[in-house]
């Protein structure tokens, strides 16, 4: 049986009358990549902060690593967070960054921090708060994963960086993954979900703070399916099922429905002239973000029922 | 499949944090001391050459020049390195610890530094041209001891009492600062209210030490203080 390392359990978050999470419930186990998904607002950054022990849930209960995050010694030391805005001492520059960063990780990898610095091209005499967008990034990169932190957070990794600096990245934390799967449990935020979806084990997917979705990659996504084709066909076919989103060019539509497609579906979708097809995780995220979250309930509260 | 957990980020971490670049720390300080002497020493032969009584007994200069920085360093303890040191994994607890032990190495060195310049001021007579500087009244008029004590204390006051605002900035942003020191200054002022009938009999009454009693108190407030709002803050 596989560990969990994070476990939540109803964690919700309101900051005054926004709620930014919403009786939150999904386990991520031990030794995995988990992409974190959803809109902007989605709430993905309040649930890394409270994973992190930056904050703390309003209802509910989080474990990590088997605890509480928050003020708990051994696990946010456990911890390496990073973040997509992350505020370093005005004067910092890359040589001070690298000076404090092994005082707080044991198990810090200088040699691969060295060799990621190399390929971020990430210079030494320019202070952080002046780098660039793509070099504040990477340099977020080379902490989380020169940290070797056992929970290791990225919020938007890939913000600016460039596709050589992309391909890095995605290398690194293939071979991160391979190296420590025994220890170390990956979570990241990120947009670029098509780009990304080979190197996650495990999806969280969020929509108005509100889990929608979690499991393995593979579970998430032969969760829905989609048809496409002539307008009037689709949705003649589609007729009395309530899609997640629609997508209409000209006189095409696509609709994509959660769960799997029923029996029988094939064969009249093929007759009408209509494509059904398994649909790609970034397409899934795209859905769940396209309505007013009102399909969402829905569909959750069918699958509940 | 388990993941194991790592050991803590320590207080001595956090130090090693604030100290990362030294020149705020450090270089300025000491620079701001060496000023205070050149300013305080070119006013005395100013003085002396217009005329005027060169020795300042009570210029108290040191504190003033110092007091404003000191209070920074204390607010930046907190305010610039409280979301670097979590996103590393420490917790608050730690931090704060950290923060106390800044301000201890701070204020040893500061006072190290002020008992050094009261040595070389003893040596070359006041600078060549008579002034007391590190001999200043406020300073114990030259007693090394008195000196020690009222550089530590002050300083360690000063930037501890800088972290609890930077904490309040944490914790509330803008209006935390301001909200903080309008509630301690209407306390100061009930106090004085207060006390205002028996000026007298406390200033005949008054010893040195209710000082160090006095900086006492604001070193445990400020270190609780901040650890209470830092305790409640999130980032984000």
């Amino acid at each position: 049986m596989t560990a969990s390392a994070i476990r939540l359990t109803g964690v919700s978050r309101r900051f005054g009358r926004t709620t930014a999470l919403d009786d939150v419930t999904a386990e991520v186990p031990a030794g995995v990549v988990c992409g974190l998904l959803g809109r902007n607002g989605a709430g993905k950054t309040t649930l890394m902060s409270i994973l992190a022990g930056h904050d703390r849930p309003s209802a509910g209960t989080v474990e990590v690593l088997g605890s509480d995050p928050f003020e708990h010694a051994d696990v946010m030391g456990s911890i390496s967070l990073i973040r997509d805005n992350q505020r370093y001492p005005e004067d910092f520059k890359l040589k001070h960054v690298l000076r404090v960063v092994p005082r707080f990780h044991e198990r810090w990898d200088a040699e691969l921090a060295a060799e990621l610095i190399d390929a971020f091209r990430l210079p030494s005499r320019t202070t952080v708060k002046k780098m660039s967008r793509g070099q504040q990034s990477g340099l977020g990169i080379v902490i989380g994963l020169a940290s070797r932190a056992p929970l290791t957070v990225f919020d938007e990794p890939y913000l600016g960086l460039d596709a050589t600096a992309r391909r890095v990245f995605a290398d690194r934390l293939l071979a991160a993954r391979l190296d420590d799967a025994a220890a170390r449990t990956i979570v990241l935020s990120t947009h670029l979900i098509d780009e990304m979806e080979q190197l996650l084990d495990h999806v969280v997917v969020l929509d108005g703070g509100r889990l929608v979705r979690t499991g393995t990659t593979e579970e998430v996504t032969a969760g829905a399916h989609s048809l496409s084709g002539a307008a009037a066909a689709v949705e003649r076919v589609a007729a009395g099922r309530t899609p997640l989103s629609s997508h209409r060019v000209g006189g095409l539509l696509s609709l994509v429905f959660a769960g799997e497609a029923p029996a029988g579906l094939a064969e009249e979708a093929a007759a009408a002239g209509v494509q059904v097809a398994p649909v790609g995780l970034q397409e899934l995220v795209a859905a769940f973000g396209a309505g007013d979250g009102a399909e969402v309930r829905a569909e959750r509260e069918g699958a509940a029922a | 499949m388990s993941t194991t957990v790592a050991r803590p980020a320590s207080p001595v971490a956090v130090l090693a944090l604030q100290y990362a670049n030294p020149s705020r720390m450090v270089s300025i300080p000491l620079m701001i001391l060496g000023a205070v002497v050149v300013v305080t020493t070119g006013i005395v032969v100013v003085l002396a050459r217009s005329g005027a009584d060169g020795e300042l007994q009570s210029n108290g200069a040191i504190i003033w020049s110092l007091v404003g920085f000191i209070v920074a360093i204390g607010v930046q303890a907190v305010a610039v390195t409280f979301p670097l040191a979590l996103a590393l994994g420490t917790t608050r607890r730690a931090f704060t610890a950290g923060v106390l032990l800044t301000a201890v190495l701070e204020s040893a060195l500061l006072t190290g530094s002020a008992l050094v310049l009261l040595g070389l001021e003893a040596l070359t007579g006041g600078w060549f041209v008579g002034a007391r500087v590190l001999g200043d009244a406020t300073l114990g008029g030259g007693d090394a001891r008195a000196l020690v004590a009222v550089m530590f204390l002050a300083s360690l006051s000063a930037i501890l009492a800088g972290a609890a605002f930077g904490a309040a900035w944490v914790r509330f942003g803008a209006r935390g600062p301001m909200v903080l020191g309008l509630a301690i200054a209407a306390g100061a002022v009930i106090a004085l209210l207060a006390l205002a009938p028996a000026f007298g009999a406390v200033g005949e009454a008054f010893e040195p030490w209710w000082l160090a009693v006095a900086a006492a108190v604001v070193i445990a407030a400020s270190t609780a203080g901040t650890y209470l709002l830092l305790r409640r803050a999130a980032v984000r």
